[in-house]
């Protein structure tokens, strides 16, 4: 099969004046113009108009604390190993109480952050979820790295479906079944 | 107060008043045309189009003439300078001279020429020397191209568009563009008595006498000007800009600013060759007492016929694909020059019989 | 000799040997806790389970001899199926704390129970919880959930740092670890029971989350505390030393090392780190280009000749001390010494002696020449000048003293001292031997890499480097471009060095050709 000859449909007088295919095709457009015949605006005015993101939306990675507000990142640093462009950057530190680690510095670089979702995928406390925020700017390369006050206060506003809030009291089951077989693990 | 009324009176005054008018009217008209076409085209496409400067985004077109004066002028290496830098002025004056015999309103025209038509014409094909120069000056592939194609176009649609034109001037028996005006608000002259009322005026206008020449010279006037489907010279998919390829900043601007300016030459050409120019069925008279609102009163009335014809010119331009050039070149030689000259020997037949029958 | 099969492999081994060990050495692993080479067997972890013909029941790889004819399998279904149970069991109670576990990364427990374990437990109950972050020390935190009971702290407490100091207390499923008697680890080990412990019950209180450990870059290096030169692995990141731990070298150290050679680190990124070369200008020093101090201080030795008082440290490397001596024998000075350093001194690993590299020194033969004074004669006799390589004099006020009534001082150091407030005229900023490479002789003659694991700060150059441009300036010989090309110098020229490969040093160094020093002087 080498190939097929297409057989071109032969032309009627009025198609080949142009002049009525033309004003056909002009009354086409003249609809779209007007939206008429069920053609409607698919353009969306941003920033009035904005999308209704989907449930699995990945926008900025952002931190949350657990239902008794305390931090459950535990400075595991598994998201900053996971990180892809190393967007994420950890101290961690000591603190009191029988969790006794929390990050001290928690770094996110959003200009290096490609949303990939890896560090919500990998955290084994829950602690950091992709955010519905897309709009990030700053007008430094500094400004773009945000700190852990920002990320907390970020997670505060961007609970979605209660999903980011959810009561995951570890360390509330821990003392207390601790102190049922009789060991204080608060002090 | 009267002395300044006076001082309009004078040739050196009324001169004065009648280029503000023209020199402000044009470029207005023209960013409207700028913004007109993308909102058009925006439309067509389902899309919103620039909304955001000014009402509805009408400023838009002086917020992009902002950018481009901001935007860093390059000049290429490579190019034959004074050329290359004359070609954009060549593309602005000829529509903007043209403009200068048209005649907006009684009276309001710059320059009223006995070979009005002529001088139009006469300017209008300087135009190519711009397109041609800029191909040729660019030294650039692309740019050669175009300019190749424009000129080559611009010459064969040139004699289309000229002799469609004269039949206007056989029934109208002058070229003086005021005369061309004037014959067409009379109302109809049958068995030579002077029809006067509303229908016998409108089926004045030179469109219903002559339509086939009208069509002709507005296809013509389609070629002449660059517009889709004739937009060769500068066909992005094939040539990237053509002419203006090596064009950037306000030298850009230029071109883009001589090319709408030609679309509302000859608009307002047509406008005033087959669609009455001025006037509006008497309509035009409304304000014969002040002569300062009855000259806005008609220049609107102008302006309004060449938005309608601008639109359309755009309508057209975002609805029907691009011709091939062979194609381009069949349409103007094989079929609208002979159609052109049949229609010319008919119309001066009937002129001849019509002279005959009224006598 | 018996003669036995495991997993196919026919081996001959020494009488006496457990199968863990005849499979070592074969290059077959076979899991384990409790059982460490270095310590006695204990038997009780259960992981090292092998399935030997003949036998009814698997057996524990660490406690069975090998035997004629014997055939182990490590890897048939029963073995690994026991060692999953065993698994199972081991994390019945165990707290899960990876997280937030120091151990998290080179744990023996994530990794057999990735390797061999299963992914779930069928064991329904609340675990049993046990005290958390007790302190055993200021260096040991202990965590008892964590704790596997496998008994190697309390072994090396008891075997290798003969201070019986920890046991098991309680019974059952409540046992834990504890410092006997409730009080705290004394010995001056006790920070190997950190390295022992396979799971994270024990950690360090000084790397603390400080860093995550698969983030260190690590560097195998020599302990710079002792003239032992215990071989260490040194963990570093941002460019800082985070932690020293003790690598395995059956000549030197085997696997452990001191806790005070651990914190050797500690003044690396002290405030006091020179950065910038210093000229003393109108009775005060102030920074300068290399070229310049360089200059002023080749000037000064030439200046000084043979009535120049040299000490090099005896923490420099041996092809430190190299370049050393050839500038001093150009400048034609029998005044060399090196200055001892004391440190504690013990039975086990400690010498005494705190030059890590006194035994280069001696050697390369860095003593008073014929004629020559040392570092005693400062205050009775007045020098022409003196040079400090690596070396200061803040521990001797009175030698200090005299120092600075000398015409021209050089001082190549690290970090600013008083000696070199006070008394140096020219200062080199030089690097700790954190940071460069190099080689030192160990107390019983063992030729060792020392490697750089971060990069000093400003523009200190390793001493090396200096010492090269110094005699480039004195002598016209050229600068070695790399310590590789020194030490290749030095061994052509230095028959105690005499052939010695710089790259076949290998992990565990080579002996010196003559171990006892010819002739020293002292
Ligand atoms: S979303 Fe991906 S790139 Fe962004 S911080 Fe998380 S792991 Fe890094
Ligand atoms: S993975 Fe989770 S717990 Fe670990 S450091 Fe990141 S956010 Fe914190
Ligand atoms: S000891 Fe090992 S398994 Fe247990 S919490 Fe620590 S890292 Fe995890
Ligand atoms: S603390 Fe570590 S070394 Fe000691 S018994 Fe427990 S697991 Fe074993
Ligand atoms: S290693 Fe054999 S029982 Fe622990």
């Amino acid at each position: 099969m080498a190939y097929v000859k297409v057989k071109r449909r032969k032309l009627t007088f009025a198609e080949r004046t142009y002049v009525a295919p033309i004003a056909k095709g002009m009354v086409t457009t003249l609809k779209h113009m007007l939206q008429l015949g069920g053609t409607e605006r698919v353009t969306m005015e941003y920033p009035e108009q904005k999308w209704k993101l989907p449930d699995r939306y990945r926008g900025a990675p952002v931190l949350v604390k657990d239902a008794a507000g305390r931090e459950k990142c535990v400075s595991c640093s598994m998201c900053e190993y996971v990180c892809p462009p190393r967007a994420i950057s950890i101290i961690p530190g000591e603190i009191d109480g029988p969790v006794e680690k929390a990050p001290k510095v928690f770094d996110i670089d959003m200009l290096r952050c490609i949303f990939c979702g890896y560090c919500e995928e990998v955290c084994p406390e829950e602690a950091i979820f992709m955010s519905e925020e897309y709009e990030l700017c700053g007008q430094t390369r500094a400004e773009m790295v945000f700190p852990k006050d920002k990320l907390y206060a970020m997670g505060e506003k961007f609970g979605r479906d209660g999903r980011t809030k959810d009561p995951v009291k570890k360390y509330d089951r821990l003392v207390s079944e601790a102190a049922a077989q009789g060991l204080d693990l608060t002090k | 107060m009267d002395a300044v009324m006076n001082w309009f009176g004078t040739p050196v005054g009324s001169a004065v008043v009648k280029v503000l008018v023209v020199g402000n009217v044009v470029p207005l008209l023209v960013s409207f045309l700028v913004w007109l076409e993308r909102r058009v085209a925006a439309w067509i496409q389902d899309r919103t189009g620039p909304n955001r400067v000014g009402p509805f985004g009408l400023l838009q077109s002086f917020a992009d003439l902002l950018k481009f004066i901001f935007k860093e002028d390059v000049l290429p290496g490579h190019v034959n300078k004074p050329m290359y830098l004359l070609a954009p002025a060549l593309a602005v004056i000829p529509p903007l001279v043209a403009l200068a015999v048209i005649p907006f309103a009684d009276r309001m025209m710059i320059a009223d020429l006995d070979t009005g038509v002529l001088a139009v014409f006469a300017f209008s094909s300087i135009g190519v020397y711009a397109l041609a120069l800029g191909g040729w000056a660019s030294n650039s592939k692309y740019a050669l191209i175009g300019g190749v194609r424009a000129s080559a176009q611009l010459i064969s649609y040139e004699l289309v568009l000229g002799l469609a034109a004269l039949g206007v001037f056989m029934i109208t028996g002058s070229l003086r563009l005021h005369d061309v005006v004037t014959d067409q608000a009379n109302g109809l002259l049958i068995d030579g008595t002077l029809r006067d009322g509303f229908l016998p005026k409108f089926f004045d206008w030179n469109i219903w006498k002559q339509p086939l020449g009208a069509l002709l010279f507005f296809i013509a006037a389609l070629a002449e000007t660059n517009r889709a489907p004739f937009d060769l010279p500068e066909a992005e998919s094939e040539l990237a800009a053509g002419y203006h390829t090596e064009y950037s900043s306000m030298k850009f601007a230029l071109f883009f600013l001589g090319e709408y300016a030609a679309m509302v030459a000859i608009s307002g050409l047509f406008t005033t060759l087959y669609l009455g120019g001025w006037t509006l069925f008497g309509a035009e008279n409304l304000f014969a007492g002040t002569p300062a609102l009855q000259t806005a009163w008609q220049i609107a009335i102008f302006t309004g016929k060449v938005v309608f014809l601008l639109f359309t010119i755009i309508w057209i331009r975002w609805t029907v694909p691009r011709f091939r050039y062979d194609q381009l070149m069949d349409l103007g030689w094989k079929r609208m020059l002979p159609i052109s000259i049949g229609w010319l020997v008919f119309t001066a037949l009937a002129t001849w019989a019509y002279a005959q029958h009224v006598r | 000799m018996p003669k036995l099969t495991i997993d196919g492999k026919t081996m001959e081994v020494p009488k006496g040997a457990t199968v863990i060990q005849a499979a070592r050495a074969a290059g077959i692993e076979i899991p384990h806790y409790c059982w460490h080479p270095g310590l006695s067997v204990a038997g009780n972890c259960r992981i090292c389970l092998v399935e030997v013909e003949g036998m009814p029941t698997l057996q524990i790889a660490c406690n069975l001899l090998c035997a004629d004819n014997m055939v182990v399998r490590t890897q048939s279904e029963k073995a690994k199926g026991g060692r999953a149970d065993v698994m199972e069991l081991l994390l019945i109670n165990h707290p899960l704390d990876c997280p937030i576990c120091d151990q998290a990364g080179e744990c023996k427990l994530q990794e057999y129970s990735f390797r061999i374990g299963k992914d779930r437990s069928s064991f329904d109950f609340p675990k049993v919880h046990k005290p958390k972050h007790v302190r055993f020390s200021d260096k040991v935190m202990f965590d008892a959930e964590r704790c596997i009971l496998c008994t190697r702290c309390v072994r090396f407490c008891a075997e290798v740092a003969k201070r019986d100091e920890l046991d098991i207390v309680n019974r059952g499923d409540r046992n834990e670890i504890a410092v006997k008697r409730g009080g705290e680890l004394e010995n001056d080990y006790q920070m190997n029971v950190i390295d022992v412990c396979p799971v994270g019950a024990l950690t360090s209180m000084d790397f603390r989350f400080k860093s995550r450990v698969w983030f260190l870059e690590n560097a195998k290096s020599v302990c710079s505390g002792c003239s032992r030169g215990c071989n260490v692995t040194v963990g570093s990141r941002w460019n800082r030393v985070l932690r020293v731990i003790p690598r395995e070298n059956p000549h030197v150290n085997q696997w452990w090392m001191c806790d005070a050679g651990r914190f050797t680190y500690k003044g690396n990124d002290a405030d006091t780190r020179l950065g910038a070369p210093m000229i003393r200008k109108n009775g005060a020093l102030a920074e300068c280009s290399w070229d310049e101090a360089l200059d002023a201080a080749a000037k000064g030795l030439r200046d000084a000749g043979a009535d120049l008082l040299a000490l090099v440290s005896g923490r420099l490397t041996n092809e430190e001390m190299w370049l050393a001596k050839d500038v001093l024998a150009h400048l034609g000075t029998p005044h060399r010494d090196v200055k001892p350093r004391a440190f504690a001194k013990d039975d086990f690993l400690r010498t005494g002696d705190g030059n890590p590299n006194s035994r280069g020194a001696a050697l390369l033969g860095i003593a008073p020449g014929t004629g020559g004074s040392g570092l005693t004669s400062l205050g009775s006799r007045a020098f022409r000048g003196a040079a400090l390589f690596g070396e200061d004099l803040d521990d001797r006020p009175e030698a200090l003293e005299a120092l600075s009534k000398c015409g021209f001082v050089l001082v190549v150091g690290s970090h600013e001292t008083e000696t070199s407030r006070r008394a140096a005229h020219v200062v080199l900023p030089g690097v700790t031997p954190f940071e460069k490479d190099g080689t030192y002789v160990n107390v019983s003659g063992r030729v060792q890499r020392l490697a750089r694991s971060v990069i000093a700060p400003g523009e200190a150059w390793p001493d090396w480097k200096i010492l090269g441009a110094l005699r480039a300036r004195l002598t016209g010989a050229p600068a070695p471009r790399t310590p590789a090309d020194a030490f290749a110098e030095m061994c052509a020229a230095s028959p105690a060095f005499s052939g010695l490969p710089w790259n076949g040093l290998g992990e565990h160094g080579a002996d010196a050709r003559t171990p006892e020093p010819a002739g020293a002087a002292r």
